[in-house]
Order: structure tokens, then C-alpha cells, then sequence
């Protein structure tokens, strides 16, 4: 049935949309082929600048170091065979693990480590240090290998992750003018290891970078919305001051905005989780078939 | 009752051997328990296998690390006590304990409480002498008893200090220097680690257990500490098969449940040697003698594969989960006989066993073994032919677990889930504009559109609103008309400019709990929802004010919660939910025709009324939508509704709503009788309620009943309710309503009260009416309620007192 709206297209009637730089990213066909456009990094320092704030505050992984197409499985899985080469080195008897083998364990320590570290104010957060201390305490009997494994990972993230052409832009803009850029990241990794990430990755861009705040540190998160209070806190700055730019809709948008800072949304391109998200089910189905083996993580989340 | 026979269990042609499909799933569990002790072996940490199922894991997870090169760590040891010991360790010190006792011996008499208690030590059980009591008593009530001041009592109270005495000297002992104790047991609550976490609170208590189920509130004990390794909660997920032992728990506990006695005394102090007696019957355990079959089976699969890699574990267990999961939900007569196990003992310091599943025998009736079956589904494959037994099993589990199994349901649930506009008519209300981005905001379910509609008032006020909320700025439209073009006509022109699947209105002053939308689409979207066009959620009705900026919440409470089911003859009556409370299908909508723009008020009720026509509407019983009501705000304006508001427009309209209804649809078969009995309805239900103002206003302004005017009125109260009954049953029967008389108001009190016989009606009495005093008067009266031959004074009055011409008071 027509719907019985007397006139649809009547004059007195407008349309606005909201977020246009959101959008931008959104919708971007390919998310390097953005990050280098001049509108772009223009808008994204306009909305800074506007903001007035006095603080620029960056989520990390997919803003200022961007992720390629691999899923975090696959990641996972690449990594794991330089892993067995790791342990091996430590006294694991040669043959006897497989890349599956450590990608399970990997995937069972990490459980554990969300799971059963010790709370703060209701909240847990996993340790990638605790990780691989548990693979090796569970291969080795000894937590020897723990710094040679993390090494191991960050090495291969490094060579996974591009720096943001438009954030660097804007880092580069504030820092010269005596701003202070900081970073909150939601991740497994504590500061220093993401301080040890940026050194191998864009040294330049990393002294430019006042303090790194993590999750892993404080337990406190992004996404529970308690670590915004305690930055500003430890910053002595009022929130209003804060303006945080990030790719997560709640931890990097809805939080900051709900605790009086102003933030800037920059979803993972559309096309970008599409490509991901057929990299995670192809390579959890790889795994399926070739070795019976299901990985528990989830599949990344398309919106 | 009598337990299966065992000999059933054996020799059975299964797809695989029982323990095949148990063995790989306790592989896991071993591996993930080691992956949890590795990351939590800091030095600082000891391991308390607790017995008794602490025992036979302690044996398999020391066959699991037997062909590794990695040791047991050193801080692992044996906890020997139960659940019985702890408490009575830690009764003086620890509600739960406390708590535990008291629900443990609810039913029991004291006698046999105090000799559960007292097992270990006879002659102290014998020598206390309850003088008759202990038949009286029930253990519910026993520290009651316990705080009383006589011997017996002090007694059992000094022991308890010895109890707690030795408790302390154990955890000592086993603690050593550790600052974190990790309890590994079978499972499900934690109860032991929950009461240990109150008494020694300067350790940090962490427990590891096969599985954990829903936890009862414990400040001492973080629910996030207790720890279930293949899985946690309540239910099953399919996406876990191993949650299905929540199903059939007692398999594991009949796995794990060696052979020896509860440890019910404390190694340590005055009940040390008890306890030393209780442990030695556990070292046949230790040794060769055979035990369970099924138990040596897994314990010889995992010597057998203590080489597997971790691959080689998981891959073991992805073969049989689906299989050990569909034994669990929907086990075979000969899977139920071998899944079933040996019987339980009842533990707790009683002696009895209680059987996993009953044979089914003309001493019990099906209902009676299904209430006491450890494992239903199991029960069920006993009780009933193959397929009869997969439709009952099918019935205890939940809808979206069954899609799992049937191909066909699920496939309800594979597309991506559908997009929702959400549809906000807004003019010149910030404050409650703020509020409703906040609601939608915070909703779980993320896949929808924001159309906000701005019907006349200023945009950039909204604008405002909008670019400070926390909504996904990708997810809002700000559709704007320069003069209002009336409630219905702005959703229609909302809508128009949606790109969805479903729809709700979302008015800016009305707000949702955060998985209104979540919970809604899974419900359209799934199979028992895909025959409906829309669905409702019950809601709270909101009373407040504003104040400034500020909305002032007086109070909430249900919001029309008998609304079990959407009845278009109901619906005809009145409107029965609010806009925000409907999620429905844009389809319906577009074969509606959108909302009547004639329509200045009432325009949702028709809305639901056509849609009624021709579609139906399901419900969730859960509150999830927030109606929100300016009841109290004295002035209208901006912010009153148009519920309160406007008033006298709602009582204008609704005749003309229902002409409207009537004139656009006379088409419709069931239109013109709808409409007819709806107003019948509504008339009875209007006088009604006339007459229960006029009781409550005559009542409340004089103080004083005035009496034959009050029997008269009571009687058109009781005329009213007979009424009422009578279209309730017309309309259930389908009775013709042209046939239908109506009581009318000065019927004889003889025949009101036949009527009241007839129907077997318990109506209920006017809030004034004065029962102390009607039954201070009428003495036989009150000896009916006591004999129970009547439930109270209002149904003496009904059906003697109005006949009978008796006084009130």
C-alpha cells in the first residue's frame, strides 16, 4: 500500500547528516589511499582545531599505527611458527612442536590471562608479558623465554603496522606548537612494549609522543570508561582540555565523551572489516580442516 | 525409589565406547587446567586439589604431565575436607556457612542435623539429649537453637570454636607462604572457595573447576574468582558443546567421586585423628584395586595420550563434541543407561545415595521420577518411546539452543541481522532530546539508523542535542520541518527517509534499557519469531517532572504487565503498549499505509489496530521500554505529554478514531465486530470505573459508610464484574454479541448472588469495602472463613449478606 503521506518532497522539509569525517573513513575504499588525501588530513585537523583543546589524545592500534587486511587470527598463526623456532631455542625438544601447537597454547594462556589476573574495581585486562611466560612455564617448566617471545611478536606487528599519514600530520602540527600527544590504548600490551613498538616502527613520530597509557598497566580500560578520569587525573588537566581521536565506537568515542572530553570517531573502514573479517573465517576454516583444531577468538565484528 | 540396574550399563552397542566420547572432553579440560596453573605458578601461589573429586583430578592431571618434560609444581597439594567440614570450621565465622547448614538441613529434624554434624563423634551425639525436642525442631531453625541458653547448645557451640580452631591450623599449614590459594575442584558454585574467601580474606582465593554455574551473592568472593574451565553459566550453548554437561553435571561428579568417604572432619586439632580415618579410606584409591569402569577408561586414555600435542588434544575433542553434546540434550534409552553412572551420595554428613535416573515402576508416577531424576533428558529417554523422548527433551531446552540441532530453524538466524530505524519526534525539548540520544546510545545492538525529526520547532536546538550525544555520528538524520506537521504525519515523513528492516518509534521523551533493540530484533529474527509482524516488550510507566535541565524521577512501576499476549479484540478496547515498547517489520508498515495523519491523537492505537488486521504482534515478558509521564507537571507546554497534556483531546478522538477505523477498513470481515464489541467493552469497563470513584470519593470524603446506599452500590459493583465476565466469555466462545444481555444495575440481590453461584466468580471487594467490620458483626461469617469454606468477608457478602439484606458494619 502507497503510504499516505500527503507530500512527501515538501520544501519546509531538510535533511542533515552527521560525522562527515566518520563517514569519510567509514566509506573509504581503501583506508591508505584516505589516510594520504589532503582533505582528509585537512578535515581531521580542522575538527582538532576547532575543538580547542589543549591535549590530542590517540587510540593506537587501526589510528595512529594502522592494520593491514590480516585478521587477528591469522596474525596469531603467523607469528606462532617463529614462536616454535623461540622455544625450541630454550630447550624444547626439536620437532615436537608445530606452529598449531603454540597458537593453541598461545590462545589457552591468553584465556587464562584475561580470565584469572587479578581484578581492579571489577575489571580484568590480559598481560602479552604473562602470555608468553605461561607458554613457556607450560613448554619449558621455566619462564626463560619470555622476553625473546614478546620480542618475537612485536617484530613481527612492527612489520605488519603503517603509521596514519593524518595523524602523524597532526601530531607533528600540535607537537611543534608545544602540545602535549599522548596515547590510551585497549590492549594486551603494556606501555613499554607499545613505547618499544613505536621505537622500531617511526622513532621520530615516538618522541613526539609525551606518555603512553595502557590497559594492560592499570587494568583500567577505554572501553569500561575509568581510565579517562585517571589520565586526566595524573595529568592534572580538567577532561574538557582532552580532545581523543579513535577507530572503537565506545571505548574511543562514547567514554571519552561521556567523561567530559571531546572525541573524534574514525571506524575501521567498512570494505577493511569485510576483507578482515573473510580473512578470519578462511583461516579458523584453514585451521579446521587441515588440523581439526577450533582457535577460540572471536570473529571480528562487522558494523 | 529404585536406581537402574546396573548391569544395564554394560555391553552396550553404542556408536562409540562411552568413555570415547567422555575421555577427549576431560583431555581439554586437563590441558586448559595445566595453561591456568602454569600462568598462575608465580612462587607465591598454592594449588589445593580438594577432595574428594580433588582427588581422582589430581590422579589424571598427574597422568597428563607424566610424558612431559614439565613437573607438577612444587606449591600443589591435596586439601582434605568437604563442604561439610568447612562450614563447620567456619561456622561462627562465615555467613554462608552458616547459610549452607541451615539450607542443608531445612527439612531435617535437629536430632538428625546434630548427628550429621556430629557423625565422626558418636558419643558426643549420643550424650546429647534433646529431651523430645529434636522431633520439633526442624534444622532450618538450628541456630536458633544453637544461640539458646542451655547445655546441649553451649555444647555443640564450644565445638564449633574447636572446629573453627583446627580450620585455622590446616589453611595455615597448607598456605605455607603463599599470598594466593587456587582451589581445584569439580565444580559448580564455588561454595568452599566462597566460604574460605570470608573467614581468610588476607589471601587472595582464585578456584579452577571443570565447569561453573550461575553464583549466589558473596561481597567476600569476586563471581570473576571462581573459575569454570570448559565452561560458565547457566545454560547450554551450543556454541560450547561442553556447556551440555549443565545438562547431566552428575557425570562429572560421578566421574571425579572416588571411592573413599567424605572427609567431614578436619585434619588438624581435637578432630584430627577423625579425619586421619576418614583420609586413610581414600589410600585404597591410590593403589591398583579397580574402581569405576568409566573412570579407569579415562584414566587409561589419558596415560595412554599424555605424548599428544596440544593439537592433537583439541582435534580429539572437536571429533566427539558435537556427539558428547547430543548425548547430553538428547541421549538414547542405552545412552541414558550408560551415561547415567553409579548413584550419588547425598554428602553433607547423611549417608543415603540418590540415584542419577529411577526406574520407571508402578510405585511412581512419571511426574514423581521426573521431579527427582538427577538428569531429566535422561529420565526421559527411560520414560518414553525413542521419538516421543526426543519431542519431551526437545521441550526442557531452550528455543535457541534447538536451532542448533535443526537445520531448519536455524536457518531463521544466518543473515546478518536486520537494520532498525529508530524514529525520535522532537520539537523544542532539550532536555529529554538528551535523554533519548542517551537511550539510544547505550543500546547494545548497534545495527540501526537515528532518524531524529525535528516537527516545528528550533533545528539548531536539536542540532545541539545531537552533535554533543554519544550516538555513532555515521548512524543520525536530522529531518526538519519549519512548521509542525502533527505527530503521525512526522513519523510517516521519519520513516520515508529510513533505509531499514524494522522500525520503532523512540518519542524524545520516552527511554529503553540498554538490549531493548538486542533482544527485540533476536526475537524477530529467530524462528519462533519470524511468524510475527512486530513485537512488544513490557514496559515501566515513569512518573516525573522537569525541573530546569533536570528530570526528576518520582517514581516507576509496571506499565500494564497482564498483557500476556496481543488480542486484536483486547486491542479494540484500548491501546495496549506504548510506541516505545513495538519493534515491528517496515513491510507491516508499508502495508498499512503508514500512521493516519488525520489523526492529531490516538494515532499509535490505530496504527496497531490496522496492523492488527492483518498481522500479529508477538511479546516479550521482559520490561525493557521506559514510558515516560510529566503526571505531576502542572503547567502543559513543551514538556507535558500528549497523553497528559492532552486529555481531553484523547477522550474527543477516540470516538472519532474508532468512525475512522470503521469507515477505512468496513471492508475487513472482522472490523465492524471488532469495533462493536470493543466499544461494549469499554462501556462496561467505563461504568466501572465510574463506580469505583464513586465509592472511593463517598468512602473517603464522609468516613462513614452510608448503608443502604453502600449495599446498593456494592451490588452494581458485583453487576459490573458479572458483566465484565460475561463479554470475556462471549468473546472467548464467539458468541454472537447481538445475543448478548447485559445484567443490569437493579437486578434483584437474589439473583446478583445466583448470578455470582453461576459463573463461580471470586470477585474481588472495593478497596473500601470494611472487612474487620463486616465480620466484628457477622460471627458466622467469620467461623466460615475459619472452617474455609469461604477465602474472606467480601464472598460471605456476595453471596448471603446482599440477599440476605445484612448491615456493613
Amino acid at each position: 500500500m502507497k503510504i499516505k503521506t500527503k507530500d512527501m518532497a515538501l520544501p519546509v522539509t531538510s535533511v542533515s547528516n552527521f560525522g562527515s569525517i566518520s563517514h569519510m573513513r567509514y566509506s573509504a575504499g581503501d583506508q591508505f589511499d584516505l589516510d594520504a588525501e589532503a582533505s582528509y588530513i585537512q578535515a581531521v585537523q580542522h575538527s582538532f582545531d576547532a575543538s580547542g583543546c589543549d591535549v590530542l589524545s590517540l587510540d593506537v592500534f587501526d589510528t595512529v599505527l594502522l592494520r593491514n587486511e590480516k585478521s587477528e587470527i591469522r596474525r596469531f598463526a603467523e607469528t606462532a611458527a617463529s614462536s616454535v623456532e623461540i622455544l625450541e631455542k630454550h630447550g624444547a625438544k626439536p620437532g615436537s612442536l608445530s606452529a598449531e601447537d603454540v597458537l593453541i597454547l598461545r590462545n589457552f594462556a591468553t584465556l587464562a590471562s584475561y580470565r584469572a589476573s587479578e581484578s581492579v574495581r571489577g575489571y580484568r585486562e590480559g598481560c602479552l608479558d604473562d602470555i608468553c611466560a605461561t607458554m613457556s612455564r607450560s613448554v619449558l617448566g621455566h619462564a626463560n623465554a619470555v622476553d625473546d617471545l614478546v620480542l618475537n611478536e612485536l617484530k613481527y606487528e612492527a612489520g605488519q603496522l603503517a603509521v596514519s599519514k593524518a595523524v602523524r600530520s597532526l601530531v607533528q602540527t600540535h607537537a611543534s606548537k608545544g602540545g602535549k600527544v599522548i596515547c590510551i590504548s585497549d590492549m594486551y600490551m603494556k606501555s613499554a612494549r607499545i613505547r618499544n613498538l613505536f621505537d622500531m616502527i617511526d622513532p621520530e613520530l615516538s618522541d613526539l609522543i609525551s606518555v603512553i597509557y595502557s590497559s594492560a598497566d592499570v587494568t583500567l580500560s577505554k572501553s569500561s570508561g575509568l581510565i579517562f578520569d585517571l589520565v586526566a587525573e595524573e595529568m592534572d588537566i580538567v577532561p574538557s582540555r582532552f580532545y581523543h581521536i579513535g577507530d572503537a565506537l565506545v571505548g574511543d568515542y562514547q567514554r571519552p565523551r561521556e567523561n567530559g572530553w571531546k572525541s573524534l570517531y574514525l571506524p575501521v573502514p567498512r570494505k577493511m572489516q569485510e576483507v578482515r573479517f573473510q580473512d578470519h573465517v578462511d583461516t579458523a576454516d584453514g585451521l579446521i580442516q587441515m588440523h581439526g583444531i577450533k582457535v577460540s577468538i572471536s570473529k571480528p565484528v562487522v558494523h | 525409589m529404585n536406581s537402574m540396574p546396573s548391569n544395564l550399563t554394560e555391553n552396550l552397542n553404542l556408536k562409540y565406547e562411552i568413555h570415547e566420547f567422555i575421555s577427549p572432553v576431560i583431555h581439554k579440560y586437563l590441558f586448559s587446567l595445566d595453561q591456568y596453573i602454569r600462568y598462575l605458578d608465580d612462587g607465591c601461589t598454592a594449588f589445593l586439589f580438594i577432595s574428594r573429586a580433588g582427588i581422582r583430578i589430581h590422579e589424571l592431571y598427574s597422568a597428563y604431565l607424566a610424558a612431559r618434560d614439565v613437573p607438577m609444581p612444587e606449591s600443589v597439594k591435596m586439601f582434605w575436607a568437604s563442604r561439610i567440614s568447612i562450614c563447620k570450621g567456619g561456622y561462627k565465622r562465615s555467613d554462608r556457612a552458616r547459610k549452607t547448614i541451615q539450607q542443608e538441613f531445612k527439612f531435617s529434624t535437629l536430632e538428625d542435623t546434630l548427628a550429621s554434624l556430629l557423625r565422626q563423634f558418636p558419643n558426643t551425639a549420643d550424650g546429647i539429649n534433646l529431651r523430645g525436642e529434636g522431633h520439633k525442631v526442624r534444622g532450618e531453625f538450628f541456630e536458633n537453637w544453637l544461640d539458646g541458653n542451655n547445655d546441649q547448645a553451649r555444647k555443640i557451640g564450644a565445638m564449633f570454636d574447636e572446629w573453627g580452631e583446627a580450620l585455622d591450623e590446616y589453611i595455615a599449614t597448607l598456605a605455607g607462604n603463599a599470598k594466593r590459594i587456587v582451589i581445584i575442584d569439580s565444580g559448580w558454585q564455588g561454595t568452599a572457595q566462597q566460604i574460605l574467601s570470608e573467614i581468610y580474606s588476607d589471601f587472595r582465593w582464585l578456584g579452577l573447576y571443570v565447569g561453573r554455574t550461575a553464583l549466589p551473592k558473596v561481597k567476600t568472593c569476586k563471581p570473576e574468582d571462581v573459575i569454570g574451565l570448559l565452561f560458565e553459566g547457566e545454560r547450554y550453548d551450543p556454541s560450547n558443546p561442553a556447556s551440555s554437561i549443565v545438562l547431566h553435571r552428575h557425570l562429572i561428579e560421578n566421574l571425579l567421586e572416588s571411592d573413599g568417604q567424605s572427609i567431614e572432619e578436619i585434619p588438624a586439632g581435637f578432630c584430627r585423628s577423625e579425619a586421619e580415618k576418614l583420609i586413610a579410606t581414600h589410600d585404597l584409591e591410590a593403589s591398583d584395586k579397580p574402581k569405576d569402569v568409566l573412570y579407569n577408561q579415562v584414566l587409561e586414555y589419558i596415560r595412554d595420550t599424555a605424548g599428544y600435542s596440544a593439537t592433537k588434544i583439541i582435534a580429539a575433542y572437536e571429533r566427539v563434541a558435537s556427539d558428547f553434546a547430543q548425548a547430553m540434550a538428547f541421549p538414547t534409552r542405552d545412552q541414558a543407561l550408560a551415561l547415567s553412572g553409579k548413584d550419588r551420595s547425598a554428602d553433607f554428613g547423611r549417608m543415603v545415595k540418590v540415584p542419577v535416573l529411577l526406574e520407571p515402576s508402578e510405585d511412581t508416577t512419571l511426574r514423581q521420577r521426573m521431579a527427582q531424576t538427577l538428569w531429566p533428558a535422561g529420565q526421559l529417554a527411560l520414560e518414553y518411546s525413542p521419538r516421543d523422548a526426543l519431542t519431551q527433551q526437545r521441550s526442557l531446552l531452550a528455543n535457541d539452543v534447538l536451532s542448533y540441532f535443526d537445520p531448519h530453524r536455524a536457518s531463521a538466524v544466518t543473515k546478518e541481522p536486520g537494520r532498525v530505524a529508530i524514529i525520535t519526534r522532537t520539537k523544542d525539548r532539550p532536555v529529554l532530546l538528551k535523554r533519548a540520544a542517551q537511550s539510544v546510545a547505550s543500546q547494545i545492538y548497534k545495527n540501526y539508523e537515528w532518524i531524529v525529526i525535528n516537527d516545528g520547532g528550533d533545528v539548531e536546538v536539536a542540532r545541539e542535542v545531537i552533535e554533543a550525544s554519544t550516538v555513532d555520528p555515521t548512524r543520525i538524520k536530522l529531518v526538519s520541518n519549519t512548521t509542525s506537521q502533527g505527530m503521525e504525519r512526522a513519523s510517516n515523513i521519519a520513516i520515508s527517509h529510513s533505509d531499514s528492516e524494522f522500525v520503532v518509534i523512540h518519542d524524545d521523551d520516552d527511554s529503553w534499557e540498554q538490549n531493548f533493540l538486542k533482544r527485540t530484533v533476536e526475537y524477530l529474527e529467530s524462528a519462533e519469531g519470524s511468524r510475527y509482524g512486530g513485537v512488544v516488550t513490557q514496559s515501566t510507566y515513569v512518573s516525573e517532572e522537569i525541573d530546569g535541565d533536570n528530570v526528576i524521577i518520582h517514581a516507576r512501576r509496571p506499565y500494564l504487565d497482564w498483557v500476556r499476549s496481543i488480542q486484536l479484540t483486547e486491542m479494540s478496547v484500548s491501546n495496549m503498549f506504548a510506541p516505545i515498547a513495538f519493534l515491528y517489520r517496515k513491510s507491516e508498515y508499508e502495508r498499512v499505509g503508514g500512521y493516519n495523519e488525520k489523526l492529531p491523537v490516538l494515532g499509535d492505537w490505530f496504527f496497531n489496530l490496522e496492523f492488527l488486521l492483518e498481522s500479529d504482534i508477538g511479546v516479550l515478558l521482559e520490561p525493557l521500554a521506559n514510558y515516560h509521564h510529566r503526571d505531576r507537571q502542572t503547567s502543559g507546554g513543551a514538556y507535558s505529554n500528549s497523553v497528559i497534556g492532552g486529555r481531553s483531546k484523547h477522550e474527543e478522538f477516540n470516538p472519532i478514531m474508532r468512525n475512522e477505523f470503521m469507515r477505512r477498513n468496513g471492508h475487513h470481515p472482522a472490523a465492524s465486530s471488532l469495533m462493536s464489541l470493543g466499544y461494549l467493552m469499554s462501556e462496561v469497563r467505563n461504568q466501572s470505573q465510574i463506580t469505583r470513584r464513586t465509592f472511593n470519593d463517598n468512602y473517603q470524603n464522609s468516613g462513614q459508610p452510608r448503608s443502604n446506599d453502600d449495599i446498593s452500590r456494592l451490588a452494581q459493583w458485583i453487576v459490573h464484574q458479572i458483566n465484565e465476565e460475561r463479554l470475556a466469555r462471549a468473546s472467548r466462545f464467539k458468541l454472537a454479541l447481538r445475543k448478548l444481555e447485559l445484567v443490569k444495575p437493579d437486578t434483584p440481590y437474589g439473583r446478583i448472588a445466583a448470578l455470582v453461584k453461576k459463573y463461580n466468580l471470586e470477585i474481588k471487594a472495593p478497596s473500601f469495602f470494611d472487612e474487620a467490620a463486616y465480620l466484628a458483626r457477622h460471627k458466622d461469617a467469620e467461623a466460615m472463613i475459619a472452617e474455609g469454606k469461604l477465602p474472606n468477608a467480601f464472598s460471605h457478602f456476595t453471596q448471603y449478606g446482599l440477599s440476605e439484606g445484612r448491615a456493613l458494619r
